[in-house]
């Protein structure tokens, strides 16, 4: 089981790290001049306090199992690339279709017909914004 | 009678047709974003921020305020007839619900619909007598000062989000890192960009939020298995008099309660609806009833929740410092439009001002005349499944992330941005004080480095000036109520014997 606050803690850490070290190399100058490094280290530094806090708090705190559902958030995200994949080299339309269908899929009760009647309503919506609005949408 | 002829000005530019349109429409859009799962009022916005290019300005304004507040409303109807919070109505769940189990739904909505008109009328009145007040005093801050009240209003949007006060500050850090993303203004130097020429202008505003809100909380919603099973008994609206007399007193202490905490950095309807329903409970003559459906437990909160709606605009209009998440979209709203919002916002641009300040009242009218009378089809959106709104919510989110530079590059980073939300919210990380610190982080920068220039490097700048003294002092204060009030419960945990 992965500790839901200890992984809180070693994520915060990661950013706190991920920016940290990227702002270390930036200069500092002093703190009556400070230069592009200076604001940037003192947040990564209250960052990676706060995360090492979090972690050293768990010790006293009762284990939660962290919830992570790889499945649902990994179809809506590929949905949403697809849509952005496909509207740039096809068209928006079919992105539409491919992006509706791969979230759809994520819902306990999907309905292949429901999700083509949405594909639908949505086309509509997305021809009227194109034509009714005047939205550049790249449509077809 | 300063008021009087400000608002009546006020009132003159709300009521042309087309802001009573905009108007119109926000408070609609915002009861159906209040009402449906998946889209809340920070999602919304920052949809239709991209759409306020090409709008007139104030209409645009108002048109965001009414969805702020409006989602409010929608939110305690959804929450007393199903008992489903969304964002904010956490509260109206315990005596709404408890009513509609008593079969009293109809009044207890009459009940919300009413006390929220109240709560926003006295709110509206707090805000036109308290704002240009308070513009006044935002002329005595500088650089350290403004500093230390973006350091204040962390601490305290900290402390009223879920989870603990660290979790809620380390939000804020990650948010002004991420603000931290782009061209350094003052030395025109590339940071965390690892070269990507997309991120020189920083990251996307409406691509951070939508990816967070958006996206993350529509997975998250996908995550609950729960069944949701629309309403649908009976609905009479119209209470006795005797229960009518009852929600006055509760929804005028509400009003007066939420329009303080909405003042509150870090405040807003959340904190509102609590303490005035935990007033309630103890200075009510039906206190003993309140918990299992009283009106006063609907009144109290829902009047405060919208007055704290309203009077949270102040700090942002008057000091120019948004205190939650919402009221930071806002901020960019003003800034899109070319306003900045602060002390100068109340004599630069009048019209603008006190415009929005009589919406918010004729707000108030509209959500009662239309809501509360068709709060029926309201419920029906419930029919529609998730599985179906799920999909319409992302292709949404999509082209509002498109269409603000018209470019599918932003597609990704609301991606990349959904996944790291979901992330957060599976940590119980609420990103909600990320969106502040983002929005807040370069001003912070900047004047943590004019504040130190002008004192030559000294940190004792912060406690030297007396306004930011006085507000690094209430850090202090917190931080050791906070460190001794987690000792106590150690050491009070290791004295009790295991069973």
């Amino acid at each position: 089981m992965i500790n839901q606050n200890t992984a809180k803690g070693i994520c915060l850490i990661g950013i706190a790290l991920f920016f940290g070290i990227q702002a270390h190399s930036y200069p500092f100058g002093s703190f009556s001049r400070a230069g592009s490094g200076a604001f940037p280290i003192i947040i990564c530094t209250s960052l990676l306090i706060i995360g090492i806090a979090i972690v050293v708090r768990t010790w006293f705190m009762e284990a939660k199992p962290l919830i992570f559902n790889l499945r649902n958030i990994a179809l809506v995200t590929a949905s949403i690339l697809a849509f952005a994949l496909l509207s740039a080299y096809v068209n928006m339309l079919v992105a539409l279709f491919v992006m509706v269908m791969m979230a759809s899929y994520a819902a306990d009760d999907f309905s292949f017909y429901r999700a083509i009647k949405v594909c639908l309503f949505l086309a509509a919506i997305s021809l009227a914004m194109r034509f009714g609005l005047g939205f550049q949408l790249p449509l077809f | 009678m300063d008021i009087i002829a400000n608002l009546s000005f006020g009132f003159s530019q709300a009521l042309t047709l087309q802001n009573l349109l905009f108007c119109a429409a926000g408070c609609t859009i915002g009861t159906l974003v209040g009402l449906l799962p998946g889209l809340g009022p920070l999602a919304t916005i920052s949809l239709l921020l991209p759409l306020t290019y090409s709008l007139p300005t104030g209409g645009a304004l108002i048109m965001l305020a009414g969805i702020y507040y409006g989602a409010q409303y929608g939110d305690n109807v959804s929450a007393i007839t199903m008992k489903i919070p969304h964002a904010a109505s956490i509260v109206a769940c315990i005596d709404g619900y408890a009513m509609t189990l008593k079969g009293k739904t109809g009044v207890a909505l009459f009940t919300a619909g009413f006390s929220s008109f109240i709560g926003g009328t006295v709110a509206v009145i707090v805000l036109a007598g308290l704002a240009p007040a308070l513009s006044e005093v935002a002329l005595l801050f500088g650089p350290t000062e403004y500093c230390s009240l973006v350091l204040v209003g962390f601490v305290c949007v900290s402390f009223v989000t879920t989870g603990s006060v660290l979790d809620g500050l380390a939000m804020c850090f990650v948010g002004v890192l991420f603000g931290q993303i782009g061209t350094d203004v003052t030395t025109g130097m590339q940071r965390f960009t690892m070269g990507i020429t997309s991120l020189f202008d920083g990251l996307g505003l409406v691509s951070l939020s939508l990816g967070c809100f958006g996206i993350a909380e529509i997975t998250k919603n996908l995550d609950n298995k729960e069944k949701r099973t629309p309403f649908d008994g009976e609905i009479k609206l119209i209470p006795t008099w005797l229960e009518f007399k009852r929600i006055i007193p509760s929804a005028l202490r509400g009003s007066v309660v939420g329009s303080v905490l909405g003042l509150m950095p870090g405040g807003g309807p959340v904190i509102a609806q609590f303490a005035a329903y935990a007033l309630d409970k103890k200075v009510s003559k039906y206190r003993d009833e309140i918990g299992d459906g009283a009106i006063e437990g609907v009144a109290g909160q829902a009047a405060a929740d919208e007055a704290a709606a309203r009077t949270s605009f102040i700090p942002l209009m008057s000091l120019g410092i948004p205190e939650n998440a919402v009221m930071a979209l806002m901020m960019a709203a003003f800034v899109i439009n070319g306003i900045q919002p602060g002390p100068d916002m109340i004599k630069v641009h009048p019209d603008l001002f006190w415009g929005l300040v009589a919406s918010m009242w004729i707000g108030n009218v509209f959500l009662l005349v239309l809501n509360v009378p068709l709060v029926r089809y309201w419920l029906s959106v419930f029919k529609i499944p998730y599985s179906a709104l799920f999909p319409s919510i992302l292709f949404f989110c999509c082209i509002g992330t498109y269409s603000v530079n018209n470019s599918l590059s932003e597609i990704y980073v609301t991606a990349i941005f959904g996944v790291l939300g979901y992330t957060f919210l599976r940590l119980k990380l609420d990103p909600a004080p990320l969106m502040l610190g983002f929005i807040l982080g370069p001003m912070l920068e900047e004047n943590f480095r004019r504040a130190m220039l002008l004192s030559h490097g000294s940190f004792v700048t912060f406690v030297d000036h007396p306004i930011s003294g006085v507000l690094i002092g209430v850090i202090v204060v917190f931080f050791v109520w906070q460190g001794a009030s987690f000792l106590f419960t150690i050491r009070q945990r290791s004295f009790v014997a295991p069973r």
